[in-house]
């Protein structure tokens, strides 16, 4: 099919977005490269601590009035971006796909979970409101408050450039706060789209601000005094090592969402044609580069004798083999395609690593993204095709380790209960998900797993809005999530008065 | 057009895009024989509805995490091109024509619902309202 048209027709300069003006920054620019053709899309400054610090000091400003301003004002802020942001939808999603490479499907479908947050923060007025009771003691009544608390830092990953950030940017404002949003310097467009709609919508100037940049704009973030509390999604090793500790040190409250690597249980009971299917999703979507894909797929032979359990597994490894190899790679903006390259070739390179360093642990090569054709129109540097894992055991490092590539490990357990402990062995606990037409199967999975996220019968047990995105283990850490009541809390203080008049 | 893997998109563009041009061709009717224009603006009135029914459905159950990637494997979409009104003799060609790109139409949005019992039941839903329409549609021009 033909290409859709590109919304971007020659590289953006981008700049930084701070106290409602666009500012050049005098940091060095990088280049934005659209993975499937490797063109350049755009330039990105990697901001310095000083102009970081320039956006904090607006935010805190701004802060003053902000946190004055009624509730239903907030959220018509709120609703006329939603407003604005459907009138884009179109547009919003090409982005997400040029400057990224994901499928137009999965940008369309990131666009639509990126509007219903505002959506959802637009209900401000109900979602904040506190609690009283009277006659605490005779004479004596007790109000709950909740209150925002100044400047929050929002760091953006790579893999979902557009959704991620309104995980928590329009629930920071909606509660009264001011925001200073990094996104991931790869592919930061889209973050310039939506402040450029939030500018649209009416926000206050130094409301929402933008700082491009890398490590230097993090560090400044994490050590500045006048930041209430940090919200990220990356990998474990910077959520675990450097965010949640510095944060700690620094007094700052903190989200920070890790990496995963996410079971998918197949009963013998599964309905097999629509679980493979939903696993094709799951494990290739994004081009795997998602921390809710499952990637390690395990046969259960729960009630079934040693010889049905393997033909089981033969059954579910052809048609899961099948599957995988009808999926089209190329450029996500033909409607055809249903999988867009990796990020970028470096990240192609590492995925192919995993698999050659996979087989030669001994898993069974059933089939190979290294090998594809070329896709019209593309250059091959970060495509990599489906590959699929047979025979693959627990002690593998690619059955314990994020891949992040479309990469899925077939594995076998002899019981649910086993299938549960390889779950729980794993270092890692932001989803799993289990494919079964038994409800007291799916009850102990979901009452049993140590996993924030569980699937029944789902590929991608990701939480709408309005439920906390949750995780577990090296996936998650914080105390209170993003999302629904978790994250209203979090950007919030709770008052408590207790009050009596003589 | 047929494809072993039709991505959800590529088939919800051809459908927007039949309906388009089905809307174009019964406006074309409608200044062509002013007598049935009521019935022609009301067939023109029903695609653009669809249009957006169908798009708005689509893009608000699709998500990262249910429908992305979803293909209508083994989905063979009808092509033909829909008629050009200036182009047909008189009425009783018209109602033919129309008679036609309704059949055409409707099961085309049928054989899709089919094929999208797997997706968010909203989709084939409103797959089968769009197809009832084009039905409807049909019964007004057979009574001409």
């Amino acid at each position: 099919m033909a290409l859709l048209p590109n919304p971007i027709s020659q590289p953006l300069e981008l700049q930084n977005y701070i106290d409602g003006f666009w500012e050049p920054s005098a940091g060095q620019m990088r280049d934005v490269v659209n993975p499937a053709t490797l063109e350049t899309v755009g330039r990105v400054p990697l901001s310095t601590p000083a102009e970081f610090d320039q956006a904090v000091q607006a935010a805190k400003t701004a802060f003053y009035e902000w946190r004055r301003t009624p509730p239903l004002a907030r959220a018509r802020c709120l609703l006329r971006l939603r407003d604005l942001m459907e009138q884009n939808f179109e547009e919003l999603s090409r982005i997400q796909t040029v400057e990224h490479g994901k499928t137009i499907d999965e940008s369309r479908g990131e666009t639509r979970r990126g509007i219903e947050m505002v959506e959802v923060a637009a209900g401000i007025p109900s979602l904040m409101m506190g609690s009283n009771l009277e006659d605490i003691a005779s004479g004596i009544d007790e109000f709950l408050i909740r209150q925002p608390l100044g400047v929050f830092g929002i760091i953006g990953p790579y893999n979902f450039p557009f959704m991620v950030p309104l995980w928590f940017a329009p629930f920071a404002v909606a509660t009264g706060n001011t925001i200073v949003v990094k996104p991931s310097s790869e592919d930061p467009i889209s973050q310039v789209k939506i402040v450029e709609l939030a500018e649209e919508a009416g926000f206050p100037d130094g409301v929402w601000n933008i700082v491009h940049g890398g490590r230097d704009v993090v560090g400044a973030m994490l050590d500045h005094p006048d930041i209430q509390g940090v919200c990220f999604v990356g990998s474990t090793p910077v959520a675990k090592e450097v965010i949640y500790p510095r944060c700690g040190a620094t007094g700052k409250r903190v989200i920070a969402q890790g990496g995963a690597k996410n079971f998918a249980l197949v009963m013998p009971d599964a309905d097999l044609p629509r679980t493979v299917a939903a696993c094709m999703n799951s494990f290739f979507g994004n081009a795997g580069q998602r921390c809710l894909a499952n990637a390690n797929l395990v046969v259960v032979g729960e009630g079934l004798t040693p010889s049905e359990h393997a033909a089981l597994y033969d059954e579910i490894a052809s048609l899961f083999v099948q599957a995988a190899r009808n999926i089209t790679i190329g450029n996500g903006l033909d409607e055809a395609v249903q999988m867009g390259p990796l990020r970028d070739p470096g990240k192609k390179q590492g995925v192919a690593q995993r698999i050659a360093d996979a087989v030669a642990e001994g898993a069974e090569l059933l089939l190979d993204g290294r090998v594809y054709e070329t896709p019209v129109g593309c250059q091959p540097d970060a495509f990599l095709g489906p590959t699929v894992l047979g025979r693959v055991t627990p002690d593998m490092a690619v059955a314990q380790e994020e891949v992040f590539g479309p990469v899925a490990a077939l594995m076998s357990a002899a019981s649910l209960d086993e299938a549960i402990a390889m779950i729980h062995a794993n270092p890692f606990g932001n989803a799993a998900s289990i494919f079964t037409s038994s409800g007291a199967w799916a009850r102990k999975f979901r009452y049993d797993v140590e996993c924030g996220n569980i699937g029944v019968n789902i590929g991608i047990a990701a939480p709408m809005a309005f439920f906390p995105f949750s995780g577990m283990k090296d996936s998650f850490f914080g105390d209170l999530h993003g999302q629904g009541e978790d994250v209203i809390r979090f950007f919030t203080e709770s008052k408590v008065v207790v009050e009596r008049w003589f | 057009m047929t494809d072993a893997s039709l991505t959800a998109s590529a088939v919800m563009s051809h459908l927007a895009a039949q309906e388009q041009a089905a809307e174009q061709f019964y406006r074309g009717l409608a200044a062509r024989f002013a007598p049935q224009q009521a019935v022609w603006s009301r067939c023109a009135q029903a695609c653009a509805k669809n249009q957006v029914q169908v798009a708005r459905s689509y893009q608000e159950t699709i998500s990262d995490a249910l429908e992305v990637g979803y293909t209508f494997a083994g989905l063979t979409l009808d092509a033909t091109p829909v008629p050009c009104a200036d182009a047909l003799a008189d009425l009783a060609a018209a109602v033919e024509q129309a008679l036609a790109l309704e059949e055409r139409a409707a099961s085309a949005y049928e054989q899709v619902a089919e094929c999208a019992e797997g997706l968010l039941a909203t989709i084939p839903r409103t797959l089968r309202r769009a197809a009832e329409i084009r039905r409807r549609n049909a019964a007004l021009i057979a009574a001409l």
